[in-house]
């Protein structure tokens, strides 16, 4: 297995000129070295520290002590809590494990009890903790933007609520975000029953501004043999990531492909699944209704080749597994191939084993109450008071309405959400809600369970909860979120006690109440380009999604699975168009498109449709808070209210260039570097090299303390979601740096996935590859610190003694794998008291001046052994979880006792798939990997 | 040519050279005292606190078990300071209008912490654990002195690295019996050597290697 | 030997060549262009200082240091300022011991230039340490912490390195200097100047008994000084050796190193002493002669360090290692080819010239290849640390490097702390050994009698 050449970007592949890199500033102009103090800092820890509901109302020394004046039952000092409950994604409910420490959430996990999630994780999951700390969130009712009380308020709504009760709420429209709370679900038909003028209309950019229902085939990819996936990004950001990459997981990484998922995608852009993807097919949108016609037989005129010869094989893979297989068709596709997918799959058999037709969980407005439908009420006057309630549609309306405009005609607006958001800052009246990990509420997760969402920390500001101002639009008396939520299951929960246990175990069983069909559905196929023009796909963007995670420090400084940016968002144009325009990664391109354009970085994105451009949504915020606003472009500003996904126009380079924080840089690849990722065919399942074989020594084993801490790395699982990355940066205090720093190459990541292309930059192969610390049995940069600053445990473990380190850095000058991390500023001590009060008490604060690195999350595996130790035995097997492998949604990771052969890791190694980064170097790393299995072993 | 230096110059210049050299190193030997010495390292210092809580009162004359108020020493890493309702138990019936007691009395009323200062404490970066050591043995005067004797509470150990290395390095001598651990009255037997050596076979005590092991305190 | 041009021409007079070297600090002849150059050190000082400050206040994140490139101007300024102090305990103490009569106009000063060097090499650690005021950490000293440093560090290597190799060459040129300071001592006329020249003279009368004692003591500590020269930098260059990095992880580099030390160091010292021969008109005592054989040396120990490259290349082949050869490309072609080249055209391509007798006598022309010398080992440096950090073993981390504006004036204003010292020494101190030239020119006579 050799020749082949692997390599991360275009520029790369193609050899493109590096001097051109060299040839940068040497010298860069000395106001450039501001961005980067305190202002910088500040802005990007999200620094206000005026935020008295955080600290007690005395100054308290650090040597204090503060004792209970009454210890609350079963809390136990310097231990952690865990309680279930769940976070909302897109409306969808993310049951989660949430870890308090003192009384402060600390850290989230998916819920291992959750028979659907099973404990997985998402990057979005992870991160949500921070948007409960997020010093922007809104902290007080305004009206007109100025500071009001909910007593103001409250007597408005009086007065309001009177005049309803005259017109039976004439006038009065609801303009509310995707929910699938039972409870609000239940509020709503209250609400209409008691105001029958009233109406509730539902904005979801997500799924169309057109009152589009999604698909109403709901996959269970968990029993698919094959799946041909009609641009739809199983693996990637979605509700249903976690449940999806968890099946997948159970069904790859192993070695008599028996069950063994078989995966088709074709994309019009790439994504995680196509990088998973054992045939992938890069197809423009115009065209993806044929291939699905082709798939469904007939129409195979227009398609080039490739494209048949895919739909063929796809075809037969599904015909060959009937009952077993599954077609799929994305969101974002044109409506009638979801009609298709729905024929194919009944024609298959699939329905009710792959897949099922399922009512929608979440809230469907009736027929004309679409938010197309308000603006024409608006329009037309017939509305006099809307109530926008968690939902942001002067920022998320489509380019072709100007809904800040039409908002405006209308009399009273009250807006209500976490931010003062672009919609909060033109209503008369804005009040917080709170976060749902403060108040009670519930949710459905994907699958179709209820969670019952309890609250796991008091409200920090003067927010209330989104069933309370739902409430007071008809009751005088608002009772409590909990006595709201309650009777929505007294039916089902009856009694107190199997109430708490729903509480305790995070899930509820519900019976998919039949609700009404789902409305029309009208969105359009894509238009075809004409001459000269390139067609335009919009998607969200991988890491700030919508747009509602923009404000979210860590998950902006994630690096987007595919393009490795952080702090923007990019134009991912393909290589033949890049060297057409002239244009490289980084340089500004215009998008044009119905006399609206948008200047952004373009990206070159190998395997991107050749004649294909995809904006990403989510950034350009106007009121996005202190680090989400103003950053990347507008790409709602794009869409078109009938056809949300897809547009024509055109693309030019505006000759600017910007410099993109990248944590892949871009340049050059000189040398010979296969090998770093390595696939195996079921027939030569071997990964291990002949030269890689264990080199005699004279020198005893070391270290052989037992345990010996190991983990193995599954490539052929990891679907590159980055869930272990935030799940690392939130386990060990890992500072969030700002733009400036990662484009300077000082990211703090512990955990990276590293992302690798091999083959053709049109159609090419895409591995992902998570790189924690190797913690090498003989590391090189023990060898190098003069003050035992890091040091090797007798268990193997490679350790970085913080308070000891004075920072020569030499061990990272040595370390070949570059995984060290070093504090170049002070990136932790102006941080805000809400983003400290996330912090791990169990993990140091890293100060100035000192290397940091992956522990293996020491703090985890001192709390087992010491409990184990206690009760005078051995860790057992599974007691030790890392964070990144607690998250992992495809169980690509796992960790233990090498020592003990019995254990997972120990078992994983024994594969022939195993084989260790830079073996050669001869640094014996406990952190080893599992090749992938393709269909084609490298260099085949 | 008149002379430039009187006589004695030379003298001089020896007498400077060699007062530089005792000078630097006894520059070295107040620093190296200095950094062993009780002010630095805090000891023996009480510090102002809201009661003049007695440890001798309460330990040696009422015969209050420690964990009567440090209720979490044996089941986590904090020791855990008494809840003012601990206090109450008994001052409710006892001393119910001393004037010490006025800031208990009050805390309990208005619902609101007192706020002691902390006299044993070590840095951010150390995580040591009461529940682990208790477990093996090691006894609360190994690190805080005959508490049960103070009658204002004070450091009684320097606590820097070495106390902490020079018991992590040979615990044996340091090992009691576990039902021992809270008698401040202990005495160890003639065979205290093979006593230790028993213990440690006992409560499975690690190697100095694993005790040792930066990892173990620190993270 | 006789039919060699003497070191020291024969016109000369011990009377001459005392009152030549003694007049420099006793009435300066060169004031105002002294002035200027002192001017000039003390602003470059007050930059360095400047930036000193804002380093300590801000982090090392003020330079343009990053992962992977982690170590750069400190480190590389590091070996290049302690290379260049090589030439004066080389000149000194080596060629004293072969007993080089040359080497006696030029010794003293090429030693004060070391002492300046070292203080500025052993700074550079200190600047680069995330928590300089942790620094007394990499000290063997019984710490209440109960732990000792890492002795199998090359760091830990280079603090004593650095420390024995200052001690010494202070040692060395402070007890060279005794003798001179006694001889201005009693020439000075201003009661100050005595008394100041008469306390560093320790008293020295001259008398057997002192030469005697003297010369025991000098010569040991010469012995001594000898081993260092070839110590420090082979230990220096283990800084990187020890690690794997491709371009680093070569034996050899102690010798590569040294070499390049010596150098630059005999560059540098060329470039001295045509400066102070044409400021302070020493022409006879610091003669073509002198140019001519310290060229020859130039020439000596650059055709040294070119074997290094050679061998260097041939190493990296012969390996057959994909990342060493990877690397050396990269060198040759990468996104830093500018530094390789720039150092083998600045090191190499000029010095030929040093093969012409004529240029070996021109100070003008000599000055301009030592000079380009120096700066090509600046390159070197520069460059086998970048080149090599800046692409190691994982494409995913690749990353470049630029020099941010505090690289610079960090770099720029330590020029100043170097030339400051100096210039003192030369105001105030007899910058050419005077009764050792004397020797020589005794020496020369009985020569010329008896040839």
């Amino acid at each position: 297995m050799s020749g082949k050449r692997f390599w991360r970007s275009v520029e790369e592949y193609q050899r493109s000129d590096a001097f051109s890199e060299m040839l940068k500033v040497e010298f860069p102009s000395i106001f450039e070295l501001w961005t980067v103090d305190r202002r910088e800092v500040l802005r990007v820890m999200g620094a206000s520290l005026a935020l008295a509901g955080m600290s007690g109302c005395k100054p308290v020394r650090s040597d204090d002590v503060v004792p209970f004046v009454n210890r609350p039952e079963g809390l136990l000092e310097g231990r952690t809590d865990h309680y279930a409950t769940a976070v909302l994604f897109e409306g969808h409910a993310q049951p989660v494990l949430a870890t308090t420490s003192g009384g402060r959430p600390i850290k989230l996990d998916g819920n291992p009890e959750h028979p659907a999630f099973r404990g997985g994780s998402t990057p979005f999951m992870q991160a949500a903790i921070l948007d409960l700390y997020d010093p922007d969130r809104s902290q007080e009712p305004l009206f007109g933007g100025h500071p009001a009380s909910w007593a103001d308020f409250d007597g408005q709504m009086g007065n309001w609520r009177a005049a309803w009760r005259q017109n039976q709420g004439a006038g009065l429209r609801i303009l509310i975000g995707p929910t699938t709370s039972p409870t609000l679900l239940r509020q709503i038909a209250e609400l209409k029953s008691a105001l029958p003028q009233a109406r509730v209309h539902l904005f979801d950019p997500l799924t169309g501004y057109a009152g589009e229902a999604a698909s109403p085939l709901q996959a269970n990819i968990a029993n698919a043999q094959v799946i041909v996936s009609l641009d739809d990004d199983l693996l990637g950001p979605g509700p249903m990531q976690a449940t999806n990459a968890r099946a997948w997981g159970d069904r790859h990484g192993d070695l008599d492909g028996s069950g063994r998922m078989r995966l088709f995608m074709a994309e019009t852009t790439p994504t995680q699944t196509g990088a998973k993807a054992d045939r992938r097919l890069g197809i423009p949108p115009s065209r993806l209704p044929t291939l699905a016609k082709a798939i469904a037989g007939g129409g195979e005129v227009t398609l080039t080749d490739s494209e048949l010869a895919w739909a063929r094989e796809a075809r037969r893979a599904l015909e060959t597994a009937r009952g077993r297989s599954l077609l799929t068709v994305g969101r974002f596709a044109p409506a009638d191939l979801h009609s298709i997918s729905l024929q194919v799959n009944e024609a298959l058999g699939n329905v009710g084993q792959t897949c099922e037709i399922a009512a929608p969980l979440g809230f469907v407005p009736q027929a004309g109450d679409s938010f197309l439908d308000l603006i024409r009420d608006i329009e037309a006057r017939r509305v006099s008071a809307l109530f926008v309630i968690g939902a942001n549609p002067v920022y998320q309306s489509p380019g072709d309405i100007q809904f800040a405009a039409i908002y405006a005609k209308v009399p009273l607006r009250v807006h209500a959400g976490l931010h003062v958001d672009e919609t909060a800052a033109i209503s008369n009246w804005h009040v917080p809600l709170n976060h749902p990990l403060e108040d009670w509420s519930d949710a459905r997760s994907p699958d179709g369970l209820a969670t019952i969402i309890q609250p796991v920390v008091r409200p920090m500001y003067d927010s209330r909860s989104v069933h309370e101002v739902l409430a007071a639009l008809t009751a005088d008396e608002i009772p409590p979120a909990r006595d709201i939520v309650r009777p929505t299951w007294a039916k089902q929960i009856g009694d107190e006690t199997a109430w708490e246990a729903a509480l305790k175990t995070g899930f509820v069983a519900m019976a998919q109440q039949a609700e009404q069909a789902a409305a029309p559905v009208t969105s359009a196929t894509a238009p075809a380009p004409r001459e000269g023009e390139v067609e335009i796909v919009i998607r969200p963007d991988p890491t700030i999604h919508d747009g509602s995670f923009a404000n979210n420090g860590w998950l902006q400084e994630l690096p987007k699975p595919l393009f490795k940016t952080t702090w923007e968002n990019v134009v991912a144009i393909s290589p033949r168009l890049a060297s057409e325009l002239k244009i490289d990664s980084g340089d500004m391109v215009r998008v044009d498109s119905n006399a609206r354009t948008v200047d952004g970085p373009a990206w070159v994105l190998p395997g991107q449709p050749e004649r294909v451009v995809t904006l990403y949504l989510g950034y350009g915020r106007k009121r996005g808070g202190r680090i989400g606003t103003g950053i990347g472009y507008d790409a709602y500003r794009m869409r078109n209210a009938a056809q949300p996904w897809n547009c024509t126009g055109t693309v030019r380079s505006t000759g600017a260039r910007t410099v993109l924080a990248a944590t892949q840089e871009q340049h050059l690849m000189d040398g010979e570097v296969e090998g770093l990722v390595r696939t195996v065919t079921r027939e030569h399942p071997s990964a291990r090299r002949e030269e890689e074989r264990e080199q005699d020594s004279f020198y005893a084993k070391w270290p052989q303390g037992k345990p010996a801490w190991g983990m193995v790395i599954d490539l052929d699982r990891c679907i590159g979601c980055n869930a272990c990355v935030v799940a690392c940066q939130s386990e060990n205090n890992v500072p969030v740096v700002g733009k400036d720093q990662v484009a300077r190459g000082r990211e703090m990541a512990w955990l990276r996935v590293d992302r690798y292309y091999a083959g053709d930059p049109q159609d090419p192969e895409t591995h992902f590859e998570p790189v924690p610390c190797m913690h090498c049995e003989q590391a090189p940069c023990e060898m190098g610190c003069p003050v035992h600053a890091t040091v090797h445990s007798p268990e193997g473990l490679n350790l970085m003694v913080y308070n000891r380190c004075i920072g020569t850095r030499t061990c990272s000058s040595y370390c070949p794998y570059k995984v060290r991390r070093f504090n170049w500023f002070d990136y932790t001590s102006d941080a805000p008291s809400p983003t400290e009060a996330q912090r791990n008490p169990d993990v140091t604060v890293r100060g100035r001046g000192v290397m940091e690195k992956c522990t293996y999350c020491i703090q985890r595996i001192e709390d087992a052994t010491v409990q184990a130790d206690i009760e005078n035995r051995a860790v057992r097997e599974g007691e030790v979880k890392t964070a990144c492998q607690q998250a992992c949604p495809a169980q690509a990771i796992s960790f233990g006792n090498l020592a003990d052969p019995e254990s997972a890791v120990a078992k994983q190694r024994r594969s022939p798939r195993n084989y260790a980064l830079l073996a050669e170097q001869g640094t014996r790393p406990r952190t080893t990997y599992l090749a992938r299995i393709g269909e084609k072993s490298d260099g085949e | 040519m008149p002379q430039i230096f009187s006589r004695t110059a030379d003298s001089w210049l020896r007498a400077v050279a060699w007062g530089a050299l005792l000078f630097a190193i006894g520059l070295f030997l107040v620093a190296f005292a200095f950094a062993r010495s009780q002010y630095w390292d805090v000891v023996a210092r009480t510090p102002l606190q809201p009661v003049p809580f007695s440890h001798k009162h309460h330990v040696t004359d009422d015969g209050i078990d420690c964990r009567y108020c440090h209720s979490t020493v044996e089941t986590s890493a904090n020791a855990g300071f008494p809840a003012t309702h601990v206090c109450m138990t008994c001052h409710s019936q006892l001393w119910t209008n001393a004037e010490v007691l006025a800031p208990v009395r009050q805390s309990l009323a208005e619902n609101r912490p007192i706020l002691w200062r902390r006299v044993a404490r070590v840095p951010d970066y150390v995580y040591f654990r009461h529940d682990i050591h208790i477990a093996k043995g090691i006894a609360c005067v190994e690190c805080h002195g005959r508490i049960d004797r103070m009658p204002l509470t004070y450091r009684a150990k320097a606590f820097e690295m070495k106390f902490c290395l020079d018991c992590h390095r040979d615990p044996a001598p340091h090992l009691r019996p576990r039902d021992q651990v809270y008698n401040f009255e202990w005495k160890p037997p003639p065979d205290h050597a093979a006593l230790g050596r028993r213990l440690m076979a006992d409560y499975h005590i690690k190697s100095p290697a694993e005790l040792t092991s930066c990892g173990t305190c620190h993270r | 030997m006789a039919s060699r041009t003497p070191a020291i021409p024969l016109s000369e007079t011990y009377r001459g060549i005392t009152t030549e070297v003694a007049r420099v600090p006793l009435q300066m002849p060169a004031r105002v262009p002294w002035l200027i150059a002192l001017i000039l050190s003390l602003a470059l000082l007050a930059l360095f200082l400047a930036s000193v400050t804002w380093l300590f206040a801000r982090g090392v994140g003020i330079w343009g240091l990053n992962i992977p490139v982690n170590w750069a101007f400190a480190i590389h300024l590091y070996v290049w300022w302690l290379g260049l102090g090589h030439a004066g305990t080389l000149i000194s103490a080596m060629l004293l011991l072969m007993g080089q009569d040359w080497r006696n106009s030029l010794n003293r000063f090429a030693e004060a230039m070391t002492v300046c060097a070292v203080i500025c090499a052993g700074m550079e650690p200190i600047l680069h340490l995330g928590r300089p005021w942790f620094l007394y950490w990499m000290f063997p000293y019984p710490a209440t912490m109960g732990v000792w440093p890492q002795f199998r560090s090359p760091l830990e290597w280079d603090i004593w390195a650095v420390l024995t190799y200052l001690t010494v060459s202070v040692l060395f040129w402070y007890i060279g200097l005794v003798p001179d300071l006694a001889t201005v001592r009693d020439r000075a006329k201003k009661r100050g100047w005595q008394v100041f020249f008469g306390i560093f003279a320790l008293g020295w009368r001259g008398s057997a008994r002192h030469w005697a004692v003297w010369n025991k003591t000098y010569r040991t500590i010469a012995a001594i000084a000898v081993p260092l020269v070839v110590s420090v930098h082979s230990e220096v260059s283990l800084l990187f050796a020890s690690g794997q990095v491709p371009g680093w992880h070569s034996t050899i580099f102690p010798p590569y190193f040294v070499l390049g030390a010596a150098f630059s160091g005999f560059a540098m010292v060329a470039m001295i002493a045509i400066v102070m021969r044409h400021t302070f008109q020493l022409g006879h005592i610091v003669t073509e002669r002198h140019l001519d054989v310290l060229a020859k040396v130039t020439l000596a120990m650059g055709l040294m360090t070119a074997y290094g490259y050679v061998f260097e290349v041939f190493d990296g082949y012969y390996s057959g290692e994909l990342r060493e050869i990877a690397t050396l490309h990269d060198r040759f072609f990468g996104a830093y080819a500018w530094a390789y080249w720039g150092a083998v055209l600045c090191n190499f391509v000029p010095l030929q010239g040093l093969w012409v007798a004529r240029i070996r006598r021109s100070p003008v022309l000599l000055f301009l290849i030592s000079t380009s010398v120096v700066v090509g080992m600046w390159l070197e440096r520069y460059m086998i640390l970048v080149t090599s950090l800046y692409k190691d073993f994982l494409p995913s981390s690749f990353g470049y490097y630029h020099a941010s504006f505090w690289d610079w004036s960090t770099y720029i204003g330590m020029l100043g702390l170097f030339m400051t010292p100096f210039l003192l020494f030369v105001r105030f101190l007899p910058s050419i050994s005077i009764f050792e030239d004397k020797e020589v020119l005794e020496r020369e006579k009985e020569a010329a009698a008896h040839g």
